[in-house]
């Protein structure tokens, strides 16, 4: 994760956010493919504005490749295997534009803009430190993830049994998950982060008309998707 | 400035063991105060009881005795009053920011407590001048090294502006030069007038800065000494007291040769391996080492150590030609010939028993009673029912060490096995590498620690010499 990019096209935490939960309330509506592609593209378009070109051509290429995928497979025989892995592609499909939503999210704000945009709406502190320090624990599980991976190559424990594997890999997971968050949680506790005085942040996070252009535009992008379906 | 009266304390209701037991002591005003002493015996417990995360963060335990800070009674605040008073510095550089940008986290403290933001400008800019660390400002954290983040730490807590600064082991992540310049660090604390207390085991950088040490055992200081009798204790006592060196200890071994006993032999040729993002390479021509040897790898941080025990053990693709006896290895035949002792243990130990976990890809040429003979020799039979993760560390590290061994195994690796350990553990695990060894098998050492080094490998390899700059 890098820093919170002060461009002009990276629009406050709180509304990539809003983005999210309004993308998941949604994907229990039916909205046309057209739409629905549009939406991809479109915040592929704010990751390429990010300098996250990378991010944003693999989302587009997956969910061409999905698309591709289940248009194929919907014409095909009684095969299991076949309705197995259309079974996958279509619950990819379904979950695609949050997933999107929330990668964005975590991939261009950093932990103290969180707080700040979360502040200035005033949510409250019961929830704005659980999840920041939720937020915060990724990019350092991502440096323990590699050892851990090692690890289980030097045992020889691979997916090829894969409920082996996941029981194997969840308890170092879940160990490292504790540990990294106990210490996340004690360093921001003794530097006085329940202190219940008034507070201003250094950098400060200001809502711009990219906020507005942001959501506004998947918002109506995504009502169109309904209606024309 | 602190006063601790008759404290007790123990982590668990239920359990007997106390962590803590009748501690009495007072510091005063810019002292600087060393807390020693053998692993568990208390001087990390202490440290929290003085930054109050005993009793408000471990909330299961049962604290007894008084503590005053600065004359206020600490037990009866929130841990946010004691910080306003305490800055705290941890021993992992890993988990110990909140913020992933550097000059957030050195200013999240300032931010809590509500100063305005010129404020917190003028404090960003004595900071960078005392520290030098400009340079560090705006940056990913997670793209500073081991010793840039206890830098930042350390100048955080300075910016802070809190009396008292509490170490705990800060040194245990660091190479010595990194070590060296902590210590240069905490002299400038000193000299700007804070109460420093640390609790450690490496002396070497800090010997020349206490005012007064405390020995802990089993929870109980059980003396106080000045530095002049600390720094001029006989090697004999402190090695009874389980103490590491109090002088950092001269390398030996860099211009031994290999030992070549064993006909096996081990070769390495044309390893290159490019750095990303430094224009750096790791590049190796011929490089023959027999089997029967411990060899310790050296080096600062980030000059490549791990990188290159990883292309040995097939972990890491760079461009490398390795063969046994002339044979060839592909990079899956030697990581299935290889194994390594994490630094941090918890990363490998992935099944509910020490039973099932040693057996977990065992080698087929042992079988059950070999798994005995093993556990045996590590002393972690009567463990063998356990869950592995709720053993202690050096316990679980002999775990591991089992592991390697029933893998068959040939190349075994070790990367720190002895951070932050005292003498008397420093020594079994030392005794251990040295039993475990034979013509079979190769032993690497990743290590920063010159007394271990001394006592155990046969060569060194110092990976400076490796180490080309682009």
């Amino acid at each position: 994760m890098n820093l919170y990019a002060k461009s002009k096209f990276n629009p406050t935490p709180l509304s990539k956010l809003f983005v999210t939960v309004f993308l998941s309330v949604c994907i229990s509506f039916n909205t046309s493919a057209l739409f629905s592609f549009a939406l991809v593209a479109f915040i592929s378009v704010f990751c390429m504005l990010n300098s996250k070109s990378k991010l944003a051509i693999k989302s587009i290429t997956i969910y061409l490749l999905l698309n591709i995928l289940s248009f194929d497979f919907i014409l095909s025989s009684y095969d299991f295997l076949k309705n197995y892995v259309l079974f996958l592609v279509i619950v990819a499909k379904f979950f695609y534009l949050p997933f999107l939503g929330g990668i964005f999210f975590v991939a261009t704000s950093d932990v103290s803009s969180i707080i700040v945009s979360l502040e200035k709406v005033k949510l409250p502190k019961t929830i704005i430190i659980p999840l920041s320090v939720i937020f915060r624990y990724f990019p350092t599980f991502k440096e323990d993830r590699k050892s851990i991976k090692d690890a289980m190559k030097m045992r020889g424990i691979t997916f090829k049994n894969p409920i082996r594997y996941l029981e194997y890999v969840s308890v170092p997971t879940i160990i490292s998950a504790t540990n990294i968050i106990d210490d996340i949680s004690i360093s921001a506790e003794t530097k006085c982060i329940s202190d219940p005085c008034k507070k201003e942040r250094f950098f400060d996070v200001k809502y711009t008309l990219i906020d507005f252009i942001f959501i506004s535009f998947v918002i109506l992008i995504q009502i169109f998707g309904i209606l024309y379906d | 400035m602190i006063e601790i009266k008759k404290l007790n304390y123990k982590y668990n209701k239920q359990t007997e063991t106390q962590a803590l037991v009748n501690i009495n002591l007072e510091i005063s005003r810019k002292e600087f105060i060393l807390l020693c002493g053998r692993s568990g015996c208390g001087k990390s417990s202490l440290t929290k009881v003085i930054n109050s995360l005993i009793p408000n963060y471990y909330e299961n335990g049962v604290l007894e005795g008084e503590i005053y800070i600065d004359n206020k009674a600490s037990k009866s605040c929130n841990l946010y009053e004691v910080s306003q008073i305490v800055s705290s510095v941890f021993q992992n550089p890993k988990t110990q920011f909140f913020n992933t940008n550097t000059t957030n986290e050195l200013l999240f403290y300032l931010e809590n407590r509500g100063f305005n933001r010129a404020y917190m400008r003028e404090k960003l800019a004595e900071t960078a001048k005392i520290f030098k660390i400009e340079h560090l400002f705006n940056k990913n954290i997670f793209d500073l090294s081991g010793g840039e983040k206890q830098l930042l730490a350390i100048a955080g807590a300075y910016a802070s502006g809190t009396e008292i600064i509490i170490l705990d082991e800060p040194s245990s992540n660091l190479d010595v030069e990194k070590t060296i310049l902590l210590g240069q660090i905490l002299a400038k604390l000193k000299m700007l007038g804070k109460t420093i207390i640390i609790a450690e085991h490496r002396f070497y950088f800090i010997k020349n800065l206490i005012d007064k040490v405390y020995y802990l055992k089993n929870g109980e200081i059980l003396f106080e000494l000045s530095k002049e009798t600390f720094i001029t204790m006989d090697d004999d006592v402190r090695k009874n007291l389980g103490l590491r060196a109090i002088n950092l200890e001269r390398l030996k071994h860099l211009d031994s040769d290999f030992k070549t006993k064993s006909s096996k032999q081990l070769q390495i040729q044309n390893m290159y391996h490019v750095f990303r993002n430094e224009k750096k390479v790791l590049n190796i021509n011929n490089l023959k080492i027999n089997f029967g040897n411990i060899v310790g790898i050296y080096g600062v941080n980030g000059i490549g150590k791990s990188t290159f025990i990883k292309i040995i053990m097939g972990l890491n693709n760079s461009k490398v030609k390795i063969s046994i006896n002339g044979n060839s290895l592909s990079s899956k035949k030697r990581l299935k010939k290889s194994y390594i002792v994490m630094q941090d243990v918890n990363f490998q130990l992935f099944t509910h028993s020490v039973d099932i976990e040693v057996s977990l890809g065992k080698c087929s040429k042992y079988n059950s009673l070999d798994v005995i003979k093993v556990l045996k020799m590590l002393n972690i039979y009567h463990l063998r029912d356990k869950h592995p993760m709720s053993l202690s560390g050096g316990q679980k590290q002999r775990v591991a060490i089992a592991s390697a061994i029933l893998s068959g195994s040939e190349i075994i690796c070790f990367d720190e096995p002895t951070s932050g350990m005292d003498y008397d553990n420093m020594m079994r695990i030392s005794n251990l590498i040295k039993s475990t060894i034979n013509d079979n098998i190769l032993i690497f050492i990743i290590s920063h620690d010159h007394e271990f080094l001394n006592n155990t490998v046969d060569k060194i390899l110092d990976m400076n010499k490796f180490n080309f700059e682009l």
